[in-house]
């Protein structure tokens, strides 16, 4: 939120801001799938229509190409604050609520949801592993394991985005006397500016991409 | 009343609860499965009910995700959100703005006209909101501001304009009704087509007989440049054309069978990249923020459906199917009563919803309902599943009403982000309403006449 | 008295599909029937699980039962899997029972999930008759024909159809109507016409072939965790072992009874029911005996399956090439 991030530039908590670094690096990175994405589906556009080929190989990579875009996207959220909020009381809460509320979510909403779903995973991908795991076209790519461990990998990824805010959350819950009054407090806004950011808020953006 | 159904009530509740005390939709959805997996399990020991909900069968919900992951039809998703960012980015979108403005600037009501004209073509090339707000509201407020336009009617137009976008195809909430109810995404786009273009035409034509009865809050402008007349129109051409053409590319490319919807979303994408090199646009800088905030945003979109399939899971096996199922087809409305019952709810959820949750957390469990009720809606033989498709527009109607009630209304929010300053949210809000009557008018005549959505894919799709 | 078990089954296909999505409501009915005390809920396709995840989730014991068929799980389970669901130019519906039950089948079909260490009980338990062979655009007399059509097809038919220059894809269900509407392939094979007319394929592709040479018949299964298995009765166990014998017998009656109005039917929609010639069931039966060679080179599992099931046919051809009068041939 607008709190946290402009806070982690007075506070500088250095744990969080490796955590963050290191989830948002790998999104960056991950980000550019899309652009492969946009590559595959017109290979196989043209491999159709051009040279008459449907190509099961391709079709299955475009839907590879998008899980990694977008199982990706979940930990880089909650970094950014982009993810939406329902924040018409919230927005009005005083911030040392607002930082409650933040370390309740992540302690019994967040954290629980995703450690619970990577623990799961981690024998899903296993058994994947382990019994060779195709496509179920004769046609199709081999070795599953690989796109199913998006599922371990990003929610990795989360749980590390989580500890990094609960963190954040808990050291600005305690400082909250002397923190700086963010200028938007709302996710719902945030989110605005980093869809929006060159048009709508030229100065909030500049500050966004300081940390 | 029986233990499981207090337990679907409470998991609704604690939903609801959370919800409102601010933090992501999408942990919220997540979290509260996990917690009523335990309450389910503990009921079981001590309540003597029978969910089965444990620890073991949670592991269900890695499936569930990766069936998220492997969903050919959601690929269209992200492709259409980095057509509408690169538009916006590289300023495409702009440049016909300000073209058509020009062109139209000089009649009564014109200006508020041409917006919602700017706002249907937005909508058909790109149907991202945030962007179509942002863009209208930036490229026309102040313009019809200063023209001393009132604020109401202002603000009106570019909300309800900049909303057109996820009705008008493509769209990606169409894309995910598609998925949610088994429905052909070709028969939504085709049949969203007259409701969105009706839409439109409600809102002009309430603009227009509008300044015939308050001129002064619709002025023309003081000084209107005089302008060549022709070659001011042919300025126009060369700015509207490239968007139109992407427009046929990609629309076309759907329905006159040259590609899938996915497939049509990446020659959308592509199409976008390409004008903006047209245009000399495009740099590396460029690029990166489109990359970087399409990754943002499919990021956000897709955790409350990661979050909300792993709390559907949850609620099944605690019994919630039936349980809605039950309620609904107890009510004594009769079959088209329901359908208005269903949308009245929606309506309501969307004051305080948005679209994302409401499509993915309700319309799976609506679906069925409405599939076995004799609504007799003529699919002309060739349409499948006519009253569900009829049904779906119904519901994508009230749905892009909600982005503009209040108090959660994200049309609004965006336009409050790109106001001028002296403008309230009070002012937004008041200028809205009469936009949101004319959404009611429109989802009347879709209501009493199904031919308004069921004729066209008919036609497109008939021998 | 028995415990009560409550199967939450998850299945493949929607149970609106008639014969290939009933038969787990008819499971479901027929052991309400008989008030035994094993309860069956069934989940529509999705609604608990993907249905490609059914099969671990059994086995793990995460949801307790699902209906399935190993021929949609060959990603896990292997080409030979597919044999136990259905054979190209394979036995017919006696024949291939005869197998199952008196055979090595049934045997070999649990073994295969033994040895992936996947903890469930299979049942059979439904079937389709012969699939249509697939639904085109032009008629297609000679195999030239096929070269460069883009075709939904699933399975180890698919790979024949590559032989002979269709390109095959494996949309779902759901997916295959908007694909043919939007021309992005120009034939598909789903299933048998009854269930076909519910796809719509007929409003767009006016040449149905036959017969299903790649499915002359299909079986289905129903997969029960081993634990939850165990910890049943010998009465309980029975009571699905022969409640699912019944379910097969009434969906293959009921799959006879229901193609011929609605291939009527499509006659009257200007759709032509067409056979293969000769030439053409031999191009697709020579395809077809390389890709068993192929597989069997490269699969021991598939080599093992598909070698006892060829010895078995090999004996019952003396009894089923003498037994039965000879079939009214279509004109
Ligand atoms: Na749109
Ligand atoms: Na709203």
């Amino acid at each position: 939120m607008g709190a946290g991030t402009a806070a982690v530039s007075t506070y500088r908590i250095p744990v969080v801001e490796k955590l963050n670094s290191f989830v948002e690096r790998i999104g960056n990175l991950a980000a550019w799938v899309n652009v492969i994405l946009i590559a595959v589906i017109l290979a196989s556009v043209f491999m159709r229509y051009g040279m008459n080929q449907a190509m099961v190989t391709l079709e299955e990579l475009t839907w590879y190409l998008y899980a990694v875009g977008i199982m990706f996207g979940l930990s880089y959220g909650v970094v950014k604050n982009s993810h939406i909020r329902v924040d018409i009381l919230h927005s009005k809460f005083p911030r040392k609520l607002q930082y409650a509320i933040e370390i309740f979510g992540l302690l019994f909403l967040l954290l629980p949801f995703a450690i619970v779903i990577f623990h799961h995973s981690l024998e899903w991908v296993w058994d994947s592993y382990a019994m060779n795991e195709a496509s179920s076209s004769p046609q199709g790519l081999s070795h599953r394991w690989i796109i199913k461990s998006v599922i371990p990998v990003s929610f990795f990824l989360l749980i590390v985005a989580g500890i990094a805010r609960l963190i954040q959350s808990f050291v600005l819950f305690r400082h909250d006397h002397d923190a700086p009054q963010p200028a938007e407090p709302s996710g719902r806004i945030s989110l605005l500016r980093h869809m929006f950011s060159v048009q709508a808020h030229q100065n909030e953006t500049s500050t966004e991409e300081k940390h | 009343m029986e233990v499981s159904e207090i337990l679907v009530i409470a998991m609704f509740g604690t939903f609801m609860l959370l919800l409102f005390i601010g933090y992501p939709v999408a942990w919220v959805l997540g979290g509260v499965a996990i917690l009523f997996t335990a309450v389910g399990y503990f009921s079981d020991i001590y309540l003597d009910t029978i969910t089965g909900l444990d620890y073991n069968v949670l592991g269900l919900a890695v499936g569930r995700i990766y069936g998220v992951m492997d969903n050919w039809v959601l690929v269209a998703l992200p492709m259409f959100i980095f057509m509408g960012l690169m538009l916006d980015k590289s300023g495409v979108a702009e440049r016909m703005m300000h073209s058509m403005q020009r062109l139209f600037g000089n009649v009564r009501g014109g200006l508020a006209i041409t917006v919602t004209l700017i706002g249907v073509i937005l909508a058909a090339s790109t149907g991202i909101i945030g962007a179509s707000v942002v863009l209208l509201g930036l490229m026309s407020l102040p313009v019809m501001l200063n023209q001393n336009y009132s604020k109401s009617i202002a603000l009106g137009t570019v909300a309800s304009a900049g909303c057109l976008g996820i009705l008008i195809p493509p769209s990606i909430m169409l894309v995910i009704m598609g998925d949610q109810m088994a429905l052909s995404v070709g028969d939504l786009f085709m049949g969203a087509v007259f409701p969105g273009l009706l839409l439109g035409v409600l809102y002009i034509g309430y603009i227009f007989i509008y300044g015939l009865i308050k001129p002064n809050n619709v002025p023309l402008a003081e000084n209107q440049e005089p302008v060549n007349e022709w070659s001011l129109v042919g300025r126009v051409f060369l700015d509207i054309i490239p968007p139109a053409i992407l427009i046929l590319a990609v629309l076309g490319s759907i329905f006159a069978g040259i590609a899938t919807v996915t497939e049509a979303s990446g020659i959308g994408a592509i199409g976008a990249t390409i004008m903006a090199m047209m245009y000399r646009r495009l740099d590396f800088a460029v690029l990166k923020e489109v990359v970087i905030n399409t990754f943002n945003t499919a990021g956000y979109i897709f955790a409350i459906f990661v979050g909300a399939t792993v709390f559907a899971l949850v609620l099944r096996e605690l019994g919630g199917d039936e349980l809605i199922e039950d309620v609904l087809t107890g009510l004594p409305f009769g079959d088209m009563g329901l359908i208005l019952f269903i949308l009245l709810i929606v309506f309501l959820l969307g004051f305080f919803l948005d679209w994302i949750e409401i499509t993915l957390i309700m319309l799976p469990l609506l679906a069925p309902v409405v599939s076995g009720l004799d609504l007799g809606v003529d699919g002309y033989g060739v349409v499948d599943k006519p009253e569900l498709v009829w049904f779906a527009l119904l519901v994508a109607v009230t749905l892009q009403t909600s982005f503009l009630t209040p108090p959660v209304g994200f049309a609004l929010f965006y336009l409050k982000g790109v106001c001028p300053p002296g403008v309230t949210l009070l002012d937004i809000y008041k200028g809205v309403i009469p936009f949101v009557i004319l959404q009611m008018i429109g989802l009347a005549l879709v209501f009493m006449f199904p031919a308004l959505v069921t004729w066209l894919p008919s036609v497109a799709y008939g021998n | 008295k028995d415990k009560k078990v409550l199967l939450k089954l998850p299945v493949y296909f929607g149970t609106h599909l008639p014969g290939l999505g009933t038969t787990p409501k008819w499971l479901a009915d027929n052991l309400k029937a008989q008030d035994s005390t094993v309860k069956v809920k069934v989940y529509e396709p999705g609604k608990l699980i993907p249905p490609k995840e059914i099969l671990q989730a059994v086995s793990k014991g995460q949801v307790n039962a699902g209906y399935t068929t190993p021929g949609y799980n060959t990603g896990v389970l292997g080409n030979g899997a597919a044999i136990f669901s259905a054979v190209p130019f394979g036995p017919d519906f006696g024949e291939f029972l005869a197998w199952v039950y008196y055979g090595d089948g049934r045997k070999m079909w649990q073994e295969m999930y033994e040895k992936k260490n996947l903890n469930v009980h299979a049942i059979p338990c439904g079937t389709v008759a012969p699939e249509t062979s697939g639904w085109f655009s032009k008629p297609i007399d000679k195999p030239e024909d096929l070269e460069g059509l883009r075709m939904r097809f699933f399975g180890l038919g698919a790979l024949v159809m590559e032989k002979l220059g269709v390109s095959t894809s494996l949309l779902s269900s759901k997916e295959i109507f908007p694909a043919l509407e939007k021309g992005a392939i120009d034939a598909t094979e789903f299933s048998m016409p009854a269930i076909d007319k519910n796809l719509g394929f007929h409003k767009i592709l006016k040449y149905n072939y036959f017969p299903g040479w790649h499915q002359p018949t299909t079986l289905f299964e129903l997969i029960i965790n081993g634990d939850t298995w165990k910890d049943m009765s010998k009465g309980q166990q029975n009571q699905i072992e022969t409640t699912c014998k019944a379910a097969i017998l009434d969906a293959f009656a009921m799959g006879e009874s229901m193609q011929f109005p609605v291939m009527q039917e499509n006659v009257k929609n200007g759709v032509e029911n067409r056979v293969w010639s000769d030439e053409m069931l031999g191009a697709f039966k020579s395809k077809w005996d390389e890709v068993v060679v192929e597989e069997s080179a490269k699969d021991p599992e598939f080599k093992a399956i598909w070698d006892n099931l060829a010895t078995f046919r090999e004996g019952y051809a003396i009894w089923g090439a003498t037994g039965y009068l000879p079939r009214a041939k279509a004109e």
